[in-house]
Order: C-alpha cells, then sequence, then structure tokens
C-alpha cells in the first residue's frame, strides 16, 4: 500500500460559510508535506478532517485504502497520531513518561514490553532523561518532542501535526525539523505538518502544498 | 467515644465515610481535569429536585438522587457532544430547571421546610442498610473503573482528542466518567449535604493536584486524603460534638490550605 493518504473532493461547511471546498490531496508512504496559508484559510479544519475529529458534509477522506469513517479503519485507528497545535495547556500533574504512554492506552501489550516501547521512543526522540520530570515545566520544544514520542509509542504510520512550531524560536524550529525528518528516514512515517512559518522549516526534499481561501492552490 | 461505633447507625454512617471517602475523590479528579465544575453544581441541584420527588411521593431519595442524576449527565453529555450549544449554558438551563421544579413539588404538595432544609445537610447517620450495601457496590465500580481502565482513563483526561486517535473508545469513556461523576454527587449529598459535599468529593482531590507530580500518585494521594479527612473529621465530630460533615470540612480545609501553604512557599524558593 503506497497511497497512504486520499482526500478526494472534500468540502466542510461551518456557521454558513464554506470552509474546506473540494479539497484533493494525495500522500504516498514515506511522504512529508507542509501545509501552509494564512490564518484562518482551513488548515487545521482539513487536517482535523482527516485525523477523524471533525465531519465533512461531502467528498472523502481514506487512510491507508479504508474510509475514515468505516469500521475496519476505526479498529486500526493508532495508525494515525494527531498533535494538536495546544498540547493541553493546562496545568495538571502528569509526568513526561504518562505523557508519552498515552500512545499506548488503546494497546493491550504487558506492562514491561509497554515501559520499553516507551523509553525506546522517548530515547529516539532525546527524551530519555526527562521522564520523570514534570510535563508542564518542560520548555515548548521538549513538549513537542515528547508528543513526537507518543506518536513513536503509537506506532503511527501517518503524523499530522498542527502548528507544532509556533512556540519554538529558529534554533528549536530547525532542530525539531531534523528530528522529524530522521523519524521520517528511520520509520517510514508519512508526515503532514501544518505552519505560517514555512521559512523556518528546515525541510529540503520535503512537498510544500499552499492553501487559500479553502482550496488548496498549490500541490 | 469508640463505644458509640457499638451503635449499628453510627457504625454503618462511619463505614460509609470512609467508604466514600476512599473512593469519591477519583470523580473528584475527573471534574477538576475536564473542567466539570458547573456541572457539579447542576448536579447538586438535580439531588435537590429528586429529594423533593422522594419527599412529594413518599419514595426512596437516594434511589430518586441517582436516578435523576443519570438522567441529566446523559442528556447534558448527549446533547453537548452532538450540538455546538456550550456545556455551560445547558449545565445553567437544567439547573434553572430543576430548581424550578424542585420547589413547584415542595410548595404544590406541602413539604414541611424542615424535611427540605435536610436535603441541604444530608446525615450519615439516616443512611439505611441498603443505601450502605448501595454504596459499598458503588464505589467498588468505582475502583474497578480505575484500576482495570487506568491506561484509557489517564490519556482521556490527559487529553481526549489523541486518546481517541491511539485506539481510546474516547466516547465510551467519557460517558462512564460523567456517569460517575453523577451518582457521586447524589451519594455525596446524601452522606454530607449539598453545602458541605465539596469536602468529600473536590478538597481530597485538590489537595492530591498541589501536592502531586505525576497522574499515579494524584489518584493515590486524593483516595488517601480523603480517607483521612473523613477518618478525622469523623473522630473530631464527635470529640467536639459537630455535625460529621462539618468536621470533615473543618479536617479537609484545614489539610488542604496547609498543603497550599508548604506548596507556595516550596514553588517560592525554588
Amino acid at each position: 500500500m503506497n497511497r497512504v493518504l486520499e482526500v478526494r473532493n472534500l468540502h466542510v461547511r461551518r456557521q454558513n460559510r464554506n470552509v474546506l471546498q473540494g479539497i484533493d490531496l494525495v500522500l504516498e508512504k514515506g511522504e512529508a508535506a507542509v501545509l501552509s496559508g494564512s490564518n484562518g484559510c482551513g488548515k487545521t479544519t482539513l487536517l482535523r478532517c482527516i485525523a477523524g475529529l471533525l465531519s465533512h458534509e461531502t467528498g472523502s477522506v481514506s487512510l491507508l485504502g479504508k474510509d475514515w469513517n468505516s469500521s475496519e479503519w476505526k479498529r486500526e485507528r493508532h495508525q494515525l497520531a494527531y498533535v494538536s497545535q495546544e498540547q493541553q495547556s493546562r496545568d495538571f500533574p502528569v509526568t513526561v513518561e504518562e505523557m508519552a504512554s498515552t500512545g499506548l492506552a488503546g494497546s493491550r501489550m504487558k506492562a514491561r514490553e509497554r515501559k520499553n516501547v516507551i523509553h525506546k521512543a522517548l530515547d529516539e526522540t532525546g527524551c530519555l532523561d526527562l521522564k520523570d520530570r514534570y510535563f508542564f515545566s518542560l520548555s515548548g520544544g521538549e513538549r513537542q518532542r515528547v508528543a513526537l514520542a507518543r506518536c513513536l509509542c503509537q506506532s503511527a504510520r501517518i503524523l499530522l501535526l498542527d502548528e507544532p512550531l509556533t512556540y519554538l524560536d529558529k534554533e528549536g524550529r530547525q532542530a525539531f525539523s531534523r528530528l522529524l525528518e530522521k523519524i521520517r528516514e528511520d520509520h517510514g512515517i508519512t508526515i503532514l505538518l501544518v505552519t505560517h512559518t514555512e521559512d523556518d522549516l528546515n525541510a529540503a526534499g520535503w512537498r510544500r502544498i499552499h492553501m487559500k481561501d479553502g482550496r488548496l492552490v498549490s500541490c | 467515644m469508640l463505644e458509640l461505633l457499638l451503635f449499628p447507625p453510627v457504625l454503618r454512617g462511619f463505614l460509609s465515610l470512609l467508604i466514600a471517602g476512599f473512593c469519591l475523590p477519583v470523580t473528584g479528579i475527573f471534574i477538576l481535569r475536564l473542567n466539570l465544575l458547573n456541572l457539579r453544581f447542576m448536579l447538586m441541584h438535580g439531588v435537590m429536585l429528586a429529594g423533593a420527588i422522594a419527599l412529594s411521593a413518599s419514595l426512596d431519595p437516594l434511589l430518586c438522587a441517582v436516578g435523576i442524576n443519570l438522567v441529566l449527565v446523559l442528556l447534558i453529555t448527549a446533547m453537548s457532544r452532538r450540538s455546538s450549544i456550550p456545556t455551560g449554558g445547558l449545565t445553567t438551563f437544567f439547573m434553572v430547571i430543576c430548581v424550578g421544579v424542585a420547589m413547584l413539588l415542595i410548595y404544590k404538595n406541602r413539604v414541611p421546610v424542615q424535611d427540605t432544609m435536610n436535603l441541604l445537610w444530608g446525615s450519615i447517620f439516616a443512611l439505611t442498610q441498603r443505601d450502605f450495601y448501595f454504596l459499598l457496590f458503588f464505589c467498588i465500580v468505582i475502583l474497578l473503573f480505575i484500576i482495570f481502565k487506568y491506561r484509557q482513563v489517564a490519556a482521556v483526561l490527559i487529553d481526549p482528542e489523541t486518546a481517541g486517535t491511539a485506539g481510546v473508545n474516547e466516547p465510551l469513556l467519557f460517558y462512564m466518567i460523567m456517569i460517575l461523576t453523577g451518582i457521586s454527587i447524589a451519594f455525596a449529598m446524601r452522606l454530607v449535604g449539598a453545602l458541605l459535599l465539596d469536602a468529600l468529593v473536590l478538597l481530597p482531590a485538590m489537595t492530591a493536584v498541589s501536592f502531586s507530580r505525576s497522574m499515579k500518585s494524584m489518584f493515590i494521594t486524593a483516595m488517601v486524603s480523603g480517607l483521612i479527612f473523613s477518618l478525622g473529621g469523623f473522630f473530631l465530630a464527635l470529640k467536639a460534638d459537630l455535625p460529621v460533615s462539618s468536621g470533615v470540612i473543618l479536617v479537609a480545609g484545614v489539610c488542604f490550605g496547609i498543603i497550599y501553604l508548604i506548596r507556595t512557599v516550596y514553588e517560592k524558593n525554588n
């Protein structure tokens, strides 16, 4: 299966406004794409529709050849990981290890195996030393790395990232994009990243998709 | 003082308070994390409506409270998930409806004022044997839920959306959390009354949030705090001849105050 994500003629209407208008998008296995556009153009709505967090009026979204609303896909939903923009900013007692482990919340792995998977994912994203730290004491960049570790725990094949660069400085943005590139090479994950600071993303070879007024204008 | 425990209603009340003090703070954590403070307030009014129905129709007040709260949480959860109406607006609407209908029933059926006021105070010594077993059963359900579904519950509490994409049946779990919260409020109202139920449900959870650095330790701290507050409050009440609910809230309030102070000083120095 090379075609990992297929969006066809997607329309979304919210509060009497056409938020998405006839979106067509295909991503192949291991492909990485940056989706850019001005605020309010529909980037996050598209990402949330693909993640199954928003419903659409017409059109279709297929992930790994399965319709997003089918029972087949619902059983395999863990193959898609979504990192939201906000990263749950409300303060609450959660350690880094607990945060990463949410990627395995739906699995039936044994405790020891689970721990190994979590530690391996944290190690890959350079967060293993932080595992006992209080999550909300971390910097923006560290939080994003933990979110990636969570996605790796999940054994996701599709990674959707909503504005992960927003709270990072230039150095942080470059380090984060290097880490993403490494993960893509090592795991063959398909990545769709939403940003409005495309220039700071060190992502040579990434496909550039631009969005305007609910339509893809360059793809 | 301990000889009082030889009286079956006192012993039953004491054990009920300890069991509830240990288990109900779990739902206090749900309330705090999922920001259900408005909902809890509405559920308190739901129990008042249930009390008015029970007094008017000579029904079991506890069963009425559980039933009304169950209907309310299911209704509000379904409505808020299927529409764009804010949950705050829905809870306010149902809260007003509950109080209005309760007042109407009390007025029309000439329910004595004293009986109505008892709804606000609750009483651990008024629990029947059946109430006790019902509470015990419910608390076992809470414990089993949190033990066997811990990872999924933690994921939903951390971030419901990513829990859903990680393969957790988030809607089902959310409904279960809401149902347990609704029934907990019904039991807490019966035990310590509307005005003091936060001492049993919320203060141990708030203490745990201030005191813990991980989700697991937070649940354990909340449950142990609830047990200590209940135990301390019960004996303080017996010693100082106070209502038990006041004893619990005094102990809980003082402990929470001390822990809050310690945390503030610690954060200032680090």
